[in-house]
């Protein structure tokens, strides 16, 4: 790995600063932990269509997301050692432009004259590695918990494409395109390239403070500090057209471009979006609690309303999420907990969709 | 005799192998005139030294030595700094520059920090002093970008900066101005930039906080970059940048190619305004994103540094690392190949695929042009009635009805011979002649010019006077040609004795020649229900024809089929509307003048005559193929069958009379050898005359078939020169002029060249200007190997190649090269859609 000044020693400073900030801390058993978190949404159509069957209609909305997270290792004490595997996605955009391709891949009639915009821009990586913990209670209602991961990056997708398409009948369109992508696996050209190299960090803050009784609050700040420094991307520039025109059967035109372009390999810098999550608790009762949350995760943001229920040692929560029409269910034992929440039960309708599971087992 | 059968079948298998195989020709019976093409293109991009608002954007065409030719279109920048242009008319595919200048109303976007000095212009602020952010007009803008070329249907981002600028002006800096130089020196600017691509990166409005944050980073650096120049320029009276001032001074700097890595100012020392080294640049760069509250996150800026350090350990100067193979002639040839293989074979296609288009016209011409030629009567009536008037000639027949075939049948029902004594020599004629061939009534008048009385030679010509064979399908006319017929001996003709009938029989002929004018007309064609329509478009086929034939005798000397050596026909092929094309069809088979049977045929000869007694002329032997031929004799007192089987052995079957050595034999001869005298004992001698029929020269019934004594079951012996272990080796060849919509006429010439069973070559060229593509097939794997070890070549005239074998010809998961002088330019790899993906040697790639 090809390390540039400058760059290398920002993650060590980072976890040093980190870790001295933290030492000396509470005494707590060893447990095995992991987690499972996924959390996938599609704005303008389902998350099943826009992975590629594009069977669903298209809604107002220019942005889908998908992040989830892996973890598995151990807790001691007031620290913990896991292994992580993540991964981001993010794609923003035109909505013509998803407009279009539901059309055309679909084979449904154009709008004779129609100039389609033509811009996505992808934002993926994926990345594994080791995820540092620690915690400090500050006093009985205020703890601070700190994560710094040390990532390898697996894989990358990062660039745009931006061009028009211009329908000149119903079953033909005149398209062009430029498009500047990194990427481990070319999505697009086929290219062959070698595995992705590099490193990455990122470092996760929660708050956990518990005002008196009632009311408590939790902010998770994830990735406050992240990026992936990747060393000689795969690189590719090109441009398309519809200079040559294949139809099909129907005499519906084929998507099939003419492309020039260039192939080369740049150093990286992949960039982790911060995830924010504020969640506000108010007791109702002894077994009944409201909460209120908010997320905010690269540009979009959302308010999530739930009642938490104690049943015995468990706990049941009722998830509302209405700007999303969204409803969720999470069942909490203090040794597993597993969630779900969701817009829709077909899974072909579903654009929200997340996934949350935790163990922890002391021994 | 059908000596027209295979010559046919040979034509119309070679058009039919070209149609199939290419989709064929087209063309006028014009001049061929290159039509002028137009390049349908445009120019796309962000004009930014700080974005720039309504710039003037000029596109012009420039010669090889760097001069304007021409604009070839003209933008105005938007208030995002970006312009768009359609190419026009005018443009002929040169290098082009674009250009962006200012004029009253444009302005510019201040990106220094420090800000852009006093405002003197009309542009409403709150104060006096341009702000960076703020717009203000500069007094003096000429910035620049080039382009190698643009192609057709090409939408093409370009940027322009202050480092396509330095880009261009290094590029216009050569005496001589080539894609290899253009292309050379943006390569050399973008590396020189950490690798940002100086044309296709757009810079962002580094002023603009939300634009920077939705950019990708390598926009952000180069805007920052950009901005860098003008903070490093010097100032005018005004305070404001001198831009035009900087960008000389930066082209003065990369004049060699390089880049100083420091100067005076960088140190401390006072601003050295004469110089821009690259550590000002980044600095100034760094400047303007911690302005913004940015900094660099693609890396570039710290890779620069790298540089700036590298280069003060050593000669002080940044080398940009050399553009790989950027600018390599041989990808230029490689690519243009590419171009030109993927235009005609996309034009090819789809013109084949669109029924409504002139090339498909040409298509359907050629089929019932082939369907004419091949599946029509006249040109067997006209075999007929050469084969007639040689036998009038010697005096064997007296009128065409008594013309007898080989194969027994007497294909004329009428038909007067006569002989004229003209200036020219002595006319043979056949007047009135009809025939039924297949079904079909055919009318035949012929007039040939027999050589001069007491000409002698082996060679007897007869000139073509004419020919007309009118059939309920087509007409043939025949004339101004010439017939040849070679003999084995001698012959002298003598004008009296033809007269009367007297006339010495030619010996047999060994090779026949025929060179004549033709014309095909269709009288009638077959509607897609395969019924027989009269035609209401109809074609004729006409032109020069040239073949020559070698007769098959068999051992009594008789002519029992014929082969082609040559065939060679320039025709014009035309219809009622007045479409026309030539074409020019030309076929040769290896060896054709010794051909042998490939079917068994086994011939009783005179061995078999108890009294060795020569058969008597015209008799034939009696011929048997085998597998096919059962040999039945019956006779009140004895009967049998012989079947000669497959594997060359005789199986004898008793009859029902007194049994004789019934059984198998290993062969004809061991079963002739034990079995003679079954023959003997009833016959003296047999022999047919004729196929299917028999005579017996002894001194009873002439016909024992008359009374039911002998019966002889004897198929026709179908001769077969050709099979899978003897197949038909040779050349053939159709070459015509092909005009496709949108594209220059183009000379097609396919041949090909059979060696062996499945083994082979074809080639197919297409020439066109002065540029020429050429399809080598070749197969020459073993009969039981696959078909797969062939391989397809094509090449152009600058020697750029590419090699397909049959396994990989589909390209499914394999990779091939393109080369030049055995130089790889090229991988070209198919895609899971089906595409093909060509990548360069200089990082280039295309798909298609």
């Amino acid at each position: 790995m090809k390390c540039k000044r400058g760059r290398v020693f920002r993650p060590f400073l980072y976890a040093g600063l980190f870790i001295l900030s933290t030492s000396s801390y509470a005494v707590s058993d060893t447990k095995l932990i992991f987690s499972f978190d996924s959390f996938n949404y599609s704005e303008s159509t389902s998350i099943h269509s826009i992975s590629g069957s594009w069977d669903d209609e298209i809604s107002e909305g220019d942005q889908a997301l998908s992040v989830s997270r892996i973890t598995l290792g151990f807790e001691y004490k007031n620290y913990s050692f896991e292994s992580i595997v993540r991964n981001d996605s993010y794609y923003g955009f035109d909505n013509e432009t998803a407009q279009f391709i539901y059309l055309t891949e679909n084979k449904a009639p154009l709008e004779n004259g129609r100039d389609y915009a033509l811009n996505i821009k992808p934002d993926k990586s994926s990345s594994a590695g080791l995820r540092f913990g620690i915690n400090h209670m500050i006093n009985p209602g205020l703890k601070l918990s700190g994560f710094f991961s040390f990532l390898k990056p697996t894989d990358l997708v990062h660039g745009e494409l931006n061009g028009h398409a211009m329908a000149i009948d119903s079953n033909d369109y005149d398209f062009n395109f430029s498009s500047e992508l990194y990427y481990e696996e070319d999505p697009l050209f086929e290219r062959e390239t070698d595995s992705i190299e590099g490193y990455g960090y990122s470092i996760d803050l929660i708050v956990d403070y518990r005002i008196n009784d009632t009311w408590s609050i939790n902010l998770e700040l994830l990735d406050v500090v992240g990026e992936l420094l990747i060393d000689q991307a795969a690189y590719t520039g090109a441009e398309a057209t519809s200079k040559i025109k294949v139809f099909d059967e129907n005499g519906y035109l084929t998507y099939d471009p003419v492309i020039s372009g260039i192939e080369s390999n740049k150093d990286f810098v992949y960039q982790f979006n911060m995830q924010t999550h504020l969640s506000v608790s108010y007791q109702l009762s002894d077994k009944n609690s409201l909460v209120i949350e908010h997320y905010s995760l690269a540009g979009f943001d959302y308010q999530k309303l739930s009642l938490l229920q104690k049943v015995g040692h468990n706990r049941v929560s009722w998830i509302l999420i209405p700007e999303l029409s969204t409803a969720g269910i999470k069942f909490e034992h203090p040794n597993f907990s597993i969630g779900l929440e969701t817009d829709s039960l077909g899974y072909k309708k579903m654009k929200y969709l997340s996934i949350t599971s935790q163990l922890s087992w002391a021994f | 005799m059908d000596k027209y059968k295979l010559q046919k079948t040979l034509l119309a298998l070679s058009i039919t192998a070209i149609l199939s195989a290419c989709g064929s020709s087209s063309s006028s019976d014009d001049p061929v005139t290159p039509p002028v093409t137009t390049i349908d293109a445009s120019l796309s991009g962000t004009a930014a030294k700080g974005i720039i608002i309504n710039g003037v954007v000029t596109a012009s065409e420039l010669d090889s030595s760097g001069n304007v030719l021409r604009v070839v279109g003209t933008a105005t920048t938007d208030a995002n700094g970006r312009y768009s242009m359609d190419l026009n008319d005018s443009y002929e595919g040169g290098p082009i520059v674009i250009e962006v200048t200012n004029d009253a109303s444009t302005s510019m976007v201040c990106d220094v920090v420090a800000g852009c000095g006093t405002r003197d212009d009309d542009i409403t602020d709150n104060d006096t002093v341009i702000d960076f952010g703020e717009q203000y007009k500069p007094s003096s803008l000429s910035m620049t970008a080039l382009l190698p070329d643009a192609e057709d249907g090409e939408s093409i981002e370009v940027q322009v900066t202050p480092f396509t600028h330095m880009a261009a002006e290094n590029a216009l800096a050569n005496a001589t101005l080539d894609t290899t130089i253009i292309e050379t020196a943006n390569a050399l600017v973008s590396n020189l930039l950490g690798g940002i691509d100086i044309l296709r990166t757009e810079p962002v409005d580094i002023t603009d906080a939300a634009s920077v944050a939705a950019a990708d980073a390598s926009a952000v650096v180069y805007a920052a970059l950009g901005a860098s120049i003008a903070e490093l320029a010097p100032d005018d009276a005004n305070g404001q940048p001198d831009l035009d001032e900087a960008l000389a001074t930066l082209v003065t700097e990369f004049a060699n190619g390089t880049m100083s890595a420091v100067d005076d100012s960088v140190d401390g020392s006072a601003a050295d305004d004469a110089n821009i080294s690259l550590q000002e640049i980044i600095q100034q760069a760094g400047a303007v994103l911690s302005e913004i509250g940015s900094t660099d996150i693609s890396g570039v800026l710290a890779d620069l540094e790298d540089d700036v350090d590298d280069a003060i350990a050593g000669t002080g100067e940044v080398i940009p690392d050399t553009p790989v193979n950027v600018g390599d002639t041989d990808v230029a040839k490689a690519k243009d190949f590419m171009e030109d293989l993927v235009t005609w074979g996309v034009t090819i296609g789809s013109e084949i695929d669109s029924p409504s288009m002139a090339f498909d016209k040409q298509i359907d011409m050629a089929m019932m042009a082939e369907d004419l030629i091949q599946n029509d009567g006249t040109g067997d009536a006209v075999g007929y009635g050469v084969m007639a008037i040689m036998e009038n000639l010697a005096g064997n027949i007296q009128n065409a009805a008594e013309f007898e075939d080989d194969d027994g049948s007497f294909p004329f029902s009428a038909g007067t011979f006569s002989m004229i004594s003209t200036a020219d020599g002595l006319e043979y004629s056949i007047t009135d002649g009809e025939l039924t061939i297949e079904g079909e009534d055919i009318a035949l008048d012929m007039t040939v010019l027999v050589p001069a009385d007491g000409a002698t030679g082996t060679v007897i010509t007869f000139d073509v006077k004419n020919i007309e064979a009118e059939g309920n399908t087509s007409i043939l006319t025949a004339g101004n040609g010439t017939i040849d017929v070679t003999l084995s001996e001698s012959y002298t003709i003598d004008f009296d004795a033809m007269i009367d009938g007297t006339a010495v029989e030619p010996s047999t002929p060994v090779e026949m020649g025929f060179n004549f004018d033709f014309s095909a007309t269709q009288k009638k064609t077959t509607n897609d229900a395969g019924a027989l329509i009269d035609a209401t478009d109809p074609i004729t086929f006409s032109g020069d024809l040239e073949a020559t034939v070698y007769p098959y005798i068999d051992t009594n000397g008789e002519i029992l089929d014929a082969v082609p050596g040559s065939f060679s026909v320039t025709a014009m092929i035309s219809n009622g509307n007045s479409d026309s094309y030539e074409i020019t069809v030309s076929a040769s088979i290896t060896d054709a003048d010794s051909l042998e049977p490939v079917n068994a045929v086994l011939a009783l000869d005179s061995t078999y005559d108890e009294n060795n007694n020569p058969l008597a002329t015209g008799d034939h032997l009696i011929s048997w193929t085998v597998g096919e031929d059962t040999f039945t004799y019956n006779h009140p007192w004895s009967s049998f069958s012989a079947t000669f089987n497959m594997d060359g052995s005789v199986t004898l079957t008793q009859g029902s009379a007194a049994p004789y050595n019934a059984g198998n034999y290993d062969s004809p001869d061991a079963f002739f050898a034990d079995n003679l005298w079954l023959f003997d004992s009833y016959s003296w001698e047999f022999w047919i005359d004729g196929q299917g029929e028999y005579i017996r020269n002894d001194w009873s019934d002439p016909d024992y078939s008359m009374d039911g004594f002998i019966e002889f079951t004897l198929d026709e012996v179908d001769l077969e020169f050709f099979d899978a272990e003897h197949p038909m080796l040779g050349t053939m060849g159709v070459q015509f002029t092909a005009q496709f919509a949108n594209l220059p006429a183009a000379a097609i010439s396919l041949t090909g060249n059979t060696t062996a069973f499945e083994q082979g070559n074809a080639t197919a060229t297409i020439s066109y200007d002065n540029r020429q593509l050429v399809f080598s097939a070749s197969n020459d794997s073993p009969v039981d190997l696959p078909q797969e070890q062939g391989n397809l070549v094509i090449t152009n005239q600058d020697g750029v190649s590419v090699t397909f074998t049959g396994q990989n010809l589909n390209l499914n998961n394999e990779t091939v090269e393109i080369t030049i002088n055995s130089k790889a330019v090229a991988t070209v790899e198919g895609l899971d859609d089906g595409s093909i993906k060509v990548t360069y040697i200089d990082g280039t790639f295309e798909i298609y």
